[in-house]
């Protein structure tokens, strides 16, 4: 199997008395599509939080590249080349469509406040070089944004600003892309559009490692290599989509047990 | 049928190519009669017919195109004829030398506002106590030169370092704290430094610093008045040129600053700051540099205010300085530094305009802010979507461009 990039090894999260994580393991390969799934409530949002420094864990250790990367602050972790969604995308509305990519580039240079002011030929260079790669990007997801690289991020319709929100966590190349419910409001064509640009992640990207959490099974089932089942901060069940959608704890969780229901 | 269309067309061109000038004209006229002219009348149907070109100009779509895309045609013209203005300006003001002191006020404010910008505009930081980085630039620059006696090119210098060492300490509070609580820090720190520098004897207290020597250049003091061709000109005038100087190198500073990826990232905190984290944006580091930037300009300002006036005290540097301040960069439009400028000038210049009103001028002041916020909130010239000149982006740049209040 090809290697693993990120790998999260008894992963604990308390909030005060609340335990939003519990002790939770998982593993993601290169090339691999990890589906972490369960009901509202069960922490998968804190694990990504947990994972892009966000927060730090109580305890357990998240493993990137061989580096324990609890703990380091958030910009440190998307630099080594973890990148992530947010499930309201949380896009910067005033600014325009090209600038959110080029946003998404920060790691990859040195913006100082030195450059800007004295080596303006080298950074225009640069900065033209970006704009190509971004346009590049985005007309991989949507040949609507290159076509409209000037329009404010706040005006586009929740399609284009998910696509806008995948185009900007890949301009600095990841290695590992986090997508936090990206089908969340989405109807079947919108998310069957989705779909297919999530497995066109790979294609663009060779050997990155994609987590997905998601609320939508036609999404997880089609995408997912892998999933992780975790319900109140526990796992419940991992496995192929066949094998976990057949487990009765992972059916309770979702459905709730025939007492409760009672 | 052929001809006619053409003869019609050449017409469109020509009325075309004369808007530019006409507004020019205008645009000047207005200026002139506001700013020179000591009469509260003049001054007023003047702000009414730019009141009026201005509502015209943002409510007609027909008029804002055609008016922007002259401008955008003639803009070298323009920019040759606004500098040359703003040179000839003094020349003709050789025996109102009150006119020029508050042109050379309504520089210093634009300095002071372009800095406020980083901070307000493009980062989304609340400061209401801006004036305080203005204050310790001033009292930097006047104890070194009264105290020490050192040169004034180097005490402007130190006056915009320790400035901006001042906004970097203030800056730290920044990265715990978020909007209301952030207001409410700056505003702290104003009353503090207003305070300190009341009460402390080494600055002075409420006398604060009497005596600091003019600046000098080539051996020269800025103090003795110019000889040319026979005629004697005023002090003013031999610092209105110096404190432009200042002034044109604040808009290249932050014209840079802005243009470039600081000036990106900024705006990214400023729109989204756990996003901007989790994009690889040390967030601290921009909200620092913000800070520390805004406040060396306020130094320089403070410094040249200091040199200029000759005598500073705890006044000169209170809350209401601040709120100056902050009103010209909302008024003028956050971001954007053309506005900013424009903000930062008419509000320094109108409240001396209005001292025939005698007790109701702040009152016309207010007015003209409130009237502002309520027909235009986002400024004179709005915030701009960021264009640049990729030659991958060719086809898009021809269809929208800046424009000029």
């Amino acid at each position: 199997m090809a290697e693993i990039c990120l790998s999260a090894n008894n992963l604990t999260m308390k909030f005060g008395g609340l335990v939003a994580i519990d002790n939770v393991s998982w593993a993601l390969h290169q090339n691999e599509i990890l589906g972490i799934i369960g009901p509202n409530g069960a922490g998968k949002t804190t694990i990504f939080n947990v994972v892009s420094g966000l927060y730090t864990p109580t305890s357990g250790e998240i493993v990137f590249k061989s580096n324990i990367i609890n703990g380091l602050p958030p910009y440190k972790i998307a630099k080594m080349g973890i990148k992530r969604t947010f499930q309201q995308s949380r896009l910067f509305d005033n600014i325009s469509v090209l600038d959110n990519v080029l946003v998404g580039m920060a790691t990859l240079s040195k913006g100082t406040l030195v450059n800007s002011l004295f080596r303006r030929k080298r950074m225009a260079k640069e900065l033209d070089e970006n704009i190509q790669k971004s346009l590049g990007i985005l007309n991989h997801f949507s040949p609507f944004l290159a076509e409209n690289p000037y329009r404010k991020a706040g005006d586009l319709v929740p399609g284009e600003r998910r696509k806008l929100e995948i185009c900007r966590a890949l301009a600095s190349d990841p290695d590992v892309l986090l997508l936090d419910e990206p089908a969340a409001g989405m109807d079947p064509n919108e998310s069957a559009e989705l779909m297919e640009d999530i497995l066109k992640i790979r294609d663009i990207r060779k050997g990155i490692g994609i987590i997905l959490i998601e609320h939508d099974m036609a999404v997880v089932q089609k995408t997912a290599d892998y999933i992780v089942v975790i319900s109140y901060g526990k796992e419940i069940a991992r496995g192929s989509f066949a094998e976990v959608s057949s487990n009765p704890l992972v059916q309770e969780a979702y459905l709730g047990s025939e007492n409760e229901n009672a | 049928m052929e001809t006619i269309n053409v003869k019609k067309r050449k017409t469109q061109f020509a009325l075309r190519k004369l808007i530019t000038p006409f507004l020019l004209i205008i645009v000047v006229a207005l200026l002139y009669s506001i700013v020179v002219f000591d009469n509260w009348l003049i001054t007023l149907i003047s702000l009414a017919i730019g009141t009026g070109l201005f509502v015209a100009y943002a409510k007609l779509p027909a008029l804002k195109t055609l008016i922007t895309e002259s401008m955008r045609k003639d803009r070298i013209l323009l920019l040759i004829v606004g500098v040359l203005a703003i040179i000839a300006v003094p020349l003709t003001l050789r025996t109102q030398p009150y006119i020029i002191h508050i042109l050379i006020i309504a520089q210093i404010s634009i300095i002071l506002a372009l800095g406020l910008n980083f901070q307000v505009g493009s980062t989304g930081i609340p400061n209401l106590g801006y004036a305080a980085f203005y204050g310790v630039g001033a009292y930097t620059s006047a104890l070194l030169s009264t105290k020490l006696g050192v040169s004034f090119w180097i005490s402007i210098l130190l006056a915009g370092c320790i400035s901006a060492l001042f906004g970097w300490l203030v800056g730290l509070p920044t990265l715990k704290t978020r909007s209301y609580h952030m207001a409410l820090v700056s505003i702290a720190f104003g009353l503090v430094t207003y305070i300190l520098l009341n009460n402390i004897a080494f600055t002075g207290g409420p006398n604060g610093i009497k005596n600091v020597p003019p600046p000098e250049l080539f051996g020269k003091s800025l103090f003795s008045s110019l000889r040319i061709f026979g005629h004697t000109f005023p002090v003013q005038f031999n610092f209105y040129y110096f404190v432009l100087v200042f002034v044109l190198l604040a808009f290249v500073v932050s014209r840079f600053i802005f243009n470039s990826k600081v000036g990106l990232y900024f705006n990214a905190v400023r729109e989204d700051e756990i996003a901007a984290k989790c994009s690889g944006i040390n967030t601290s580091t921009m909200k620092l540099l913000a800070f520390s930037i805004g406040a060396f300009f306020a130094g320089i300002a403070g410094s040249l205010y200091a040199h200029y006036i000759g005598y500073i005290s705890p006044e000169n540097f209170n809350m209401n300085t601040s709120l100056q301040i902050l009103g010209m960069v909302i008024m003028g439009g956050m971001d954007n530094i053309a506005g900013v400028g424009i903000g930062a000038f008419i509000l320094s210049v109108a409240p001396e305009k209005f001292r025939s009103l005698a007790d109701f001028r702040m009152l016309a002041t207010g007015l003209i802010i409130l009237l502002m916020l309520m027909f235009r909130p986002s400024g004179i010239i709005k915030q701009q979507i960021r264009k640049y000149s990729s030659k991958y982006l060719m086809s898009e740049n021809s269809t929208q461009g800046e424009h000029h209040g």
